[in-house]
């Protein structure tokens, strides 16, 4: 039976090298990302991870359910539907075997090919002298530029506005053995910030370190300096990169190991310290501490004659004075764990986090703000719990902040049929709930004030077609910012995918979205729900085995009703070019966009170098060109160069205040060296 | 909304559609736009394959002595491969309304691309300006870009169905749909719809050795009728695209 697997579907698969460009699912997932809100998105560990197993493919004989989550391709259903039939069948004789696993289909092994392999398994328990002696290092260099400068970089009678130069710089040094150990140092510099003078003596604005250990006896996962923390659902805490509602439907459900390494240049949104998970039989407990100074606006209280804080700066600029005045202005000690028992298809775990902060959070007098953080200290509790029974698979966190507000959060995967899954989520998160670095599966950024359910169905009729159905209602039971009612909205999105051959895809979308917001004609104390609709046409299609052109058509509809109704338009061509065998990739794009105001702006993808990506928000009327070129002087050294440049019709400058542009070009480039050694 | 059959004429705004000819075609069209007495619209087109090659001339003249509007087109389409073509055309638009607005126009370039996606399915896409206007005076008030993409479906030889999405630069997007059937060898029906404003065109063409000749009329539901004829010949006995 292997065998007749093993032929057919040798015939029917192909496999893609990963090279810089992410599966398309992703890309959606980033753009409805950077739609709501571009700050996390610094974060490139899960790129670097995709890197990895991309050069040291994942062994699927060896893997288990955490290398697995790592790749952050498979939902928990297509998890345990693996280790089931691996459990049941032994070891695999070759990747094409995994097209009989139940639930896995060619759509789903074309994306994970390029980083799994097949082997015998050996020992994974190398000595940690062997670990830190047989890895590979790699230096990444990047700079990138603003060809134009902006009104910051132009003396005026106070000076310049910018206390450094307006290149970008950022450098990594990464040491990798297999998955089993990582250390490594950045630096980064942001455009406008000074380098080795004024407030960055020591050369660059933002350093990190981190070391990084997994699987040494009881040890599941040790980490020295730099790490984000990511528990439950992420009621509590979710500091790496994690996605909301997006066409990828069945992807409702936060999965993550706890503990991972940061090394990225985002500078908020990690821990600094020490943190460890330990591993017996069912059992792991995990515990960390972190000590870091934060940016926070920080004020003068006249009550007490000290000083208070009101919320945290994550942009992590320091050009000008005024922000270098709130540089590290707040203390924060963090600490806490968790405890975990995992038996096959049941697994549940108890989580705390504890924040001490230097001085006190006070929250604002506006109405939206009554919940809000204060006072010095911060926790929350929470109990997460999974259950797999055949095709459901059930998973739920309980939540519980330092004032008693609670949250809850539940959910369920299921495998209706061989054509056919559902995701169902529901929530209800009380107005008074609150988190420091809370990042659930809500509509909200943070998860607070909302109450919802959200379905998602994904069905495939024939092979070659698909559709996605997502519908996602939801309330919001207090006011919040900009919206002086309890108010409500609702999102549903339909995309039809048709992959005639495995050269082409070409899907069409509908998404509706509709929340309410204030009046804004002088009468805020009355809301008006204002609904925006998206509609996109994408194709793909691989002309040889070396060019891809791509071609995408959106429009976007903005009512906010009369004449502040907003439109949008983009059009896009991209031509690929990857040859199989030669050291060098260009891709190039052509973009016209058309957008009548910021509420109706356009996203699109971009390829950038090596583990980066752009996601511009454009408005008004124009057209946008890149070019990026990719070569790989030697096996261990390569070098991507991106020229991009905007061209806006009808205006004078592009931008305001320190970032305003004259005139209406905008042109900026990325080089990036990597040496592998 | 194009309310003509798929001509040598119409392959002006779409020049992709050139590689559809086999042989040398030449066609003269005139339109009464919505049968008002002082708008007549006149074209004249040409269409020239050589191996993967073909380039495509055409004219087109609007209007009367109050306003009219002058376009000459030259199109270069190449077939790369079974899966791909380009074309390229450049455009000359005049534009004159004498008394009030005097004389504009505008030199400006139109990128197309079409690929098989499979045996039976098509797409196409143009784009106007991809750069900028290559010579201009007053060309931005007369002439403003537009971007279109649309599938061409066609399951046998006797019949063809196309979509086609259409931006014209600060316009609200069109839909179009377009119908095609031979019920017999000497005739061919078209129908096209605009959804977006619901205009609709109707056409018979009769085919007679290397000639075809055509009548349609197309309906726009505020501003009435359009009768259009058209009259196409190719340069040997073959089959018309």
């Amino acid at each position: 039976m292997r065998k007749i697997i093993l032929l057919v579907s040798a015939m029917i698969l192909r496999v893609e090298v990963f090279a810089q460009e992410i599966p398309v699912n992703l890309q959606q997932q980033l753009e409805d990302q950077a739609e709501r809100s571009a700050e996390r998105l610094e974060d490139d560990a899960w790129l670097q991870q995709m890197e990895t197993f991309s050069r040291h493919k994942l062994n699927i004989n060896r893997a288990d359910a955490d290398d697995l989550r790592r790749l952050g391709i498979l939902n928990e259903l297509q998890l345990r539907s693996f280790l089931s039939y691996r459990k049941l069948l032994g070891e695999f004789i070759s990747l094409y075997e995994l097209q009989a696993v139940p639930g896995w289909d060619a759509a789903l092994l074309r994306k994970l090919f390029p980083f799994l392999t097949v082997t015998t398994v050996i020992s994974n328990r190398e000595q940690l002298f062997s670990r830190l002696r047989k890895g590979d290092h790699q230096l990444l260099l990047r700079s990138s530029m603003d060809l134009k400068r902006s009104k910051g970089f132009i003396p005026d009678s106070a000076g310049r506005a910018y206390s450094g130069s307006p290149q970008h710089l950022f450098f990594r040094l990464r040491y990798q053995y297999n998955d089993l150990l990582q250390w490594g140092i950045s630096g980064e510099k942001d455009a406008g910030e000074p380098f080795f003078k004024k407030s960055n003596r020591l050369g660059f604005d933002h350093y990190s370190f981190h070391f990084f250990l997994r699987k040494m006896g009881v040890i599941r996962s040790l980490a020295l300096g730099d790490f984000t923390v990511n528990m439950g659902q992420g009621l509590i805490q979710w500091q790496s990169m994690a996605f909301k509602r997006s066409a990828d439907v069945m992807n409702c459900k936060r999965q993550s190991e706890i503990i991972r390494p940061y090394n990225s240049s985002g500078e908020f949104y990690f821990n600094r310290g020490a943190a460890v998970t330990l591993n017996r039989r069912k059992w792991s407990l995990t515990g960390f501490a972190s000590f870091r100074k934060l940016d926070a606006n920080r004020y003068p209280d006249s009550l007490s004659g000290g000083y208070f804080v009101n919320s945290f700066q994550t942009s992590g600029y320091h050009r000008t004075d005024t922000e270098n005045e709130n540089r590290k202005a707040l203390q924060q000690f963090f600490y806490g764990g968790n405890l975990t028992y995992e038996n096959g298809a049941w697994r549940s775990g108890v989580n705390a986090v504890a924040y001490l902060f230097s001085l006190p959070f006070k929250r604002s007098g506006d109405a939206y703000d009554r919940f809000a953080i204060e006072g010095k200290t911060w926790s929350n509790f929470s109990m997460d719990m999974a259950y797999t029974w055949k095709n459901l698979h059930w998973f739920a966190e309980m939540a519980m902040d330092a004032r008693l507000n609670r949250a809850l959060l539940s959910g369920c995967l299921i495998s209706l049929d061989r054509k056919a899954d559902l995701s169902v989520l529901w929530r209800n998160i009380s107005a008074g709930y609150q988190t420091i670095n809370g990042n659930a599966f809500t509509e909200s950024g943070f998860p607070t004030n909302e109450k919802g359910i959200y379905l998602g169905l994904t069905f495939r009729p024939r092979t070659d077609w698909r559709i996605d159905v997502y519908a996602d209602v939801y309330s919001f039971p207090w006011l919040r910012y900009r919206v002086n009612a309890p108010s409500y909205g609702r999102d549903l999105l339909i995309q039809v995918v048709y992959t005639p051959d495995k050269l082409t895809e070409i899907y069409g979308r509908s998404r509706f979205r509709q929340k309410q917001m204030n009046r804004g004609d002088g009468n805020y104390y009355s809301t008006l729900s204002v609904p925006q609709q998206n509609f996109r046409l994408h194709i793909s299609r691989k002309i040889s085995n070396d060019i891809t052109i791509r071609q995408r058509m959106e429009y976007v509809h903005y009512d906010k009703k009369g004449s502040d109704a907003q439109q949008g338009f983009l059009f896009f061509v991209d031509l690929l070019y990857r040859p199989s065998l030669k050291p060098l990739n260009l891709s190039c794009r052509w973009q016209y966009f058309e957008s009548t105001g910021y509420d109706a702006a356009v996203y699109a993808y971009e390829n950038d170098v090596l583990y980066s990506f752009s996601i511009p928000g454009l408005s008004g009327k124009g057209k946008r060109y890149y070019v990026l070129a990719g070569y790989e002087l030697d096996r261990k050294t390569s070098c991507w160069f991106r020229l991009a440049a905007t061209v806006y019709e009808g205006v004078d400058h592009i931008g305001d205040s320190n970032d305003r542009i004259r005139g209406n070009k905008r042109l900026d480039y990325h080089f990036q060296l990597r040496f592998l050694f | 909304m194009g309310s003509r059959p798929l001509t040598i004429i119409t392959t002006a705004n779409q020049p992709v559609s050139l590689l559809n000819y086999r042989v040398i075609t030449a066609a003269v069209a005139g339109e009464k736009k919505f049968l008002l007495p002082s708008y007549g619209q006149y074209s004249l087109g040409l269409a020239i394959p050589e191996g993967k090659n073909c380039f495509g001339f055409s004219v087109e003249y609007g209007g009367s002595s109050l306003l009219s509007q002058t376009l000459v087109h030259l199109a270069y389409a190449r077939s790369l491969g079974e899966k791909l073509g380009l074309a390229l055309q450049f455009n000359y638009q005049s534009l004159s309304l004498p008394g009030i607005y005097g004389k504009a126009s505008a030199i400006y370039a139109r990128l197309g691309g079409a690929i098989q996606l499979t045996q039976q399915l098509k797409m196409a896409f143009h784009i106007t300006d991809p750069f900028k206007n290559l010579a201009v005076k007053n060309a931005e008030t007369i002439h403003s870009g537009d971007y279109s993409a649309g599938f061409g479906y066609q399951p046998s030889e006797k019949m063809y169905a196309g979509l086609l999405v259409k931006k014209q630069e600060l316009q609200d997007p069109q839909v179009l749909v377009d119908l095609l059937y031979d019920p017999v060898s000497s005739l061919r029906v078209n129908g096209q719809l605009d959804l977006t404003n619901g205009s609709a065109g109707i056409g018979l063409h009769w085919k007679q050795k290397n000639i075809q000749f055509g009548l349609m009329v197309a309906i726009h539901p505020q501003l009435g009728i359009s009768p259009v004829s058209i009259l196409q010949f190719q340069s040997m006995k073959n089959k018309l695209p």
